[in-house]
């Protein structure tokens, strides 16, 4: 996965901070962004929290691959991608855990 | 350059407004670039040491508790401190969780259209007002993680809505979440 360490920042590196740069204590939510099996490199990977209400916003990876560092619970993932390619998928996070979402355009 | 300076230089990028303004925020990456609108000239501020009318320190933010408006703009997951940073950032972080007493939670997003470009005075107003709560007859602070949303909010409300008093928290969350002996304040709004 091409993530990159934490940035000075409020913004996400594309793909994501790289997992090295958290602890074991963290709810991960990561996952790639496929289209007919090719990575798609191009768009957004969005997380939707309380009220649908956006939390966080990565740009893809070269690998189509995206990271968020949530807090247990139920959440939303939402990803856009050009020529209006859009899925959102329910996930569950939980501490100390890594929840992997393929999401399939 | 400090949070707040680069903040102030991204709003300012933004100095046209409305129907013309396409906003293009490169430190958040929120919204992509808007398309299909008139782009209008675009300058850049360079804020210079001093400028206290628009960024506030903490004593005079702990000082507005229940007597300025207060705005919050992070996300209602940060307000109610369920996470501590936006959820593209590890939440290992020093601050304790929540927000300042008194402040409305008004994500810094609401103020834009999916395509990236801003909301109408009047929905902007409505949002405000009506929604959040603010006294447009106060003065205003905004505040979020580390100024950077909030300087967006700042510009909707200054820039746009024309509100003349309205600063910047400068340390935000990160200085006031690891301040000891003020008051936090957790979960929904009071």
């Amino acid at each position: 996965m091409s993530a990159t360490p934490v940035p000075d920042g409020c913004g996400a590196p594309a793909g994501g901070v790289s997992v090295s740069a958290a602890t074991g204590t963290q709810a991960v939510v990561e996952g790639r962004v496929t289209r007919e099996g090719v990575p798609v490199g191009t768009g957004y990977a969005r997380l939707l929290g309380t009220g649908d209400e956006f939390v966080a916003e990565v740009p893809l990876g070269d690998d189509g691959g995206f990271r968020f560092f949530a807090a247990p619970g139920s959440w939303t993932l939402r990803v856009l991608a050009p020529n209006g390619l859009r899925a959102e998928r329910p996930v569950q996070a939980d501490h100390g855990q890594v929840t992997t979402v393929e999401v399939a355009l | 350059m400090d949070s707040f300076r680069s903040a102030s230089s991204i709003a300012f990028q933004a100095e046209d407004y409305h129907e013309a303004c396409n906003l293009a925020f490169d430190g958040l990456n929120g919204f992509a670039i808007g398309t299909g609108r008139t782009h209008s000239s675009m300058s850049v501020h360079d804020a210079r040491d001093g400028e206290d009318l628009l960024r506030a320190l903490r004593d005079e933010v702990v000082a507005a508790i229940g007597k300025r408006n207060l705005v919050d703009v992070r996300s209602p997951d940060e307000f109610t401190g369920r996470l501590l940073a936006p959820a593209h950032l590890p939440q290992e972080q020093a601050q304790r969780p929540g927000h300042i007493p008194t402040a409305r939670n008004v994500p810094w997003s609401k103020a834009a259209n999916e395509d990236g470009t801003f909301r109408s005075d009047d929905e902007l107003r409505s949002l405000y007002q009506e929604e959040a709560g603010l006294d447009f007859g106060r003065d205003t602070i905004a505040y979020c993680r580390i100024g950077e949303r909030s300087a967006h909010t700042w510009f909707v409300l200054h820039e746009l809505l024309g509100l003349p008093n309205v600063k910047n928290y400068d340390g935000s969350w990160t200085e006031y979440g690891s301040l000891v002996g003020v008051p936090i304040e957790l979960g929904e709004a009071r």
